[in-house]
């Protein structure tokens, strides 16, 4: 076995014993099964608050809730993981060095490239895993509930999206290869998506984060126009890379 | 293992901000054997063997391992090289027999070679009990256990181990040091300790730093016999208030230290440093006479590695401070 190998068999071990790969998954299912179910019922829940709440005024709903509003929810509460992202990798590096188990492994045949590959190889792994249970269980729920999807541009709005989530992936291992701890880590983390949320919505560079990216999505999925789809997407993927790089480079020279 | 040093450390030098916790080490060992490297605490040990295991950066001066450098030594030399923190630390959600395979795994071995030499090491270690429990609920001492299992289930050419022994009992102590003479025989074994008996006990040669500076490198033995001013012991029978007197008065005796007989309660045992061996030879017996007590024995003793070591951390702190004034 090489050591690359054996360290990702045991990052893949230690997401299961830690629970992080059932939180994970969970979670992923949930957003999936759960937007349209909430696109369906949102409607109906509304009418009966305003008759309950608002002294029995009767709302009338114009529109039936469609395909559109499942996938909208859909975009919604996705838009919402690279926080469980950011929450379940902060550690992964910043962890190991304030706990030295890092030291304990990097003495031995392991590369530093092999470490940091190993470390973002597995979570990016059980994201995408998480985004085909994620995004199957939203096709299937809203093809029952719905009626048929646009199989296109549902692949295209999620592969977006998954791209989005590794971009905040890699951000993240940055930030815990940057950090001495795994608050600090944490706070950087945060700090880049909050940063990143507020670049996304800037008109010249906003659609090359990932925040921009994510948001794009959700335009396709209103039907709009968009333009620029595969500069929105090199951005990103760049974007990835780069953090991906920088955090190699800097654990390289990095004391433990 | 071939002729070249295991370990060719020259000016290593380690400045942290304005502390120089390492100063210009310079240290060739060879092997195999044990090699003792003693300092007090905050003498620069730690630092100087984190330096040796690439984990931090050396300020000035090199580094080669097995005859490579250690900036250029990537996986070549880590395969052959074993190591063992002050506070060695682990996968708290593995178990022991886990966290073995998992580092025979990280050094290449097949499955069926990694769980053999796990099953050995546990055993060697006395972790075959607790194989099967999780890490996080281990003592201290046998998380060090562990420490040192990891370290050798490469078979490693060079060992370096930091404080192996000190969150030991004193059994779990005998023992590893037991394993770490075995060890020696095949593999070089770099042991630092502030820890003294143990040294003594295991290490052929030893370095003494202080201040990051190297004071001394030499064999234990020729260390012993040349380092202090010579001891010699004396075993007196009857009242030896009034003989103590008389000693602690000649200007040849440097230090007088006395201690009941183990097996003989009326016997006293003096340990005398002297200046001038043969004066104190000479005189002894007489002044022996003229107290009036039975001389059981007089002979030569070596002085402990305790006494040197004190003596020249002493000296070499008298040395800083008269500096510094």
């Amino acid at each position: 076995m090489s050591p690359l190998v054996a360290f990702l068999r045991k990052e893949m071990l230690e997401q299961a014993r830690t629970f992080r790969l059932a939180v994970l998954l969970v979670s992923f299912v949930l957003v999936g099964l759960i937007s349209p179910l909430l696109a369906k019922i949102t409607p109906e829940l509304v009418g009966m608050i305003a008759e309950d709440e608002l002294g029995g005024m009767e709302l009338i709903i114009t529109r039936a809730p469609g395909v559109n509003d499942a996938l909208l929810q859909y975009h919604g509460n996705y838009s919402l993981l690279p926080l469980l992202v950011i929450l379940l990798s902060f550690g992964a590096v910043s962890a190991e060095k304030s706990r030295k188990t890092a030291p304990m492994v990097l003495v031995k045949p392991v590369s530093r490239r092999s470490f940091i590959l190993a470390k973002a190889a597995v979570p990016a792994g059980l994201l995408v895993a998480g985004t085909t249970l994620a995004a199957g269980g939203c096709l299937l729920y809203t093809t029952i509930l719905f009626g048929e999807v646009d199989l296109p541009g549902y692949l295209l709005v999620n592969g977006m999206l998954l791209l989005g989530l590794l971009c905040y992936l890699a951000l993240t291992l940055l930030a815990s290869v940057l950090s001495p701890g795994p608050a600090a880590a944490a706070g950087i983390g945060l700090g880049g998506f909050i940063l990143f949320s507020i670049l996304g919505a800037l008109p010249l560079i906003g659609k090359y984060t990932p925040a921009g990216l994510m948001s794009m999505a959700g335009e396709i999925i209103l039907g709009r126009a968009v333009s620029g789809i595969g500069w929105s997407v090199l951005g990103s993927a760049l974007l990835s890379l780069v953090f991906l790089f920088v955090a190699e480079r800097v654990l390289s020279r990095q004391e433990l | 293992m071939s002729a070249t040093s295991a370990i060719e450390a020259r000016g290593l030098t380690r400045h942290f901000r304005d502390v120089t916790a390492v100063d210009a080490l310079d240290l060739t060992v060879g092997g195999p054997g044990v090699f003792g490297f003693l300092g007090a605490n905050g003498a620069g040990k730690t630092t100087a063997i984190r330096m040796l295991a690439g984990l931090i950066h050396p300020s000035a001066g090199s580094i080669k391992l097995l005859g490579r450098p250690v900036e250029k030594a990537e996986v070549s030399v880590r395969e052959r090289l074993g190591y063992l923190p002050q506070e060695p630390a682990f996968y708290s959600w593995m178990t022991g027999e886990e966290y073995l395979l998992h580092t025979g795994d990280l050094f290449g071995l097949s499955r069926k070679e990694s769980r053999a030499r796990s099953a050995e090491l546990l055993d060697l270690c006395g972790l075959e009990p607790a194989a099967k429990r999780r890490v996080g609920g281990y003592s201290g001492g046998m998380k060090q256990r562990l420490g040192i299992a990891q370290a050798l289930i490469n078979r490693p050419e060079l060992l370096l181990l930091d404080e192996p022994v000190s969150a030991l009992d004193p059994v779990g102590r005998a023992e590893v040091l037991e394993l770490i003479e075995k060890l020696g025989k095949e593999a070089t074994v770099f042991m630092s300790s502030h820890i003294l008996v143990d040294v003594e006990r295991v290490c052929e040669e030893v370095a003494i730093i202080d201040h990051g500076k190297l004071l001394v490198h030499e064999r234990t033995a020729a260390l012993r016999s040349r380092a202090l001013r010579p001891v010699l012991t004396c075993e007196l029978r009857g009242d030896t208030g009034k003989i103590e007197r008389l000693l602690a008065a000649e200007s040849w005796v440097e230090a007088v230290n006395s201690e009941p007989g183990r097996e003989e309660p009326d016997m006293t045992v003096f340990r005398l440093t002297v200046t001038d061996r043969t004066e104190a030879e000479v005189r002894i017996p007489r002044l022996i006479a003229e107290a009036g007590v039975g001389l059981v024995s007089l002979s030569p003793a070596l002085p402990s590695l305790e006494e040197v070591f004190i003596a020249l951390v002493g000296r070499s702190q008298k040395e800083s401070r008269e500096e510094e004034s």
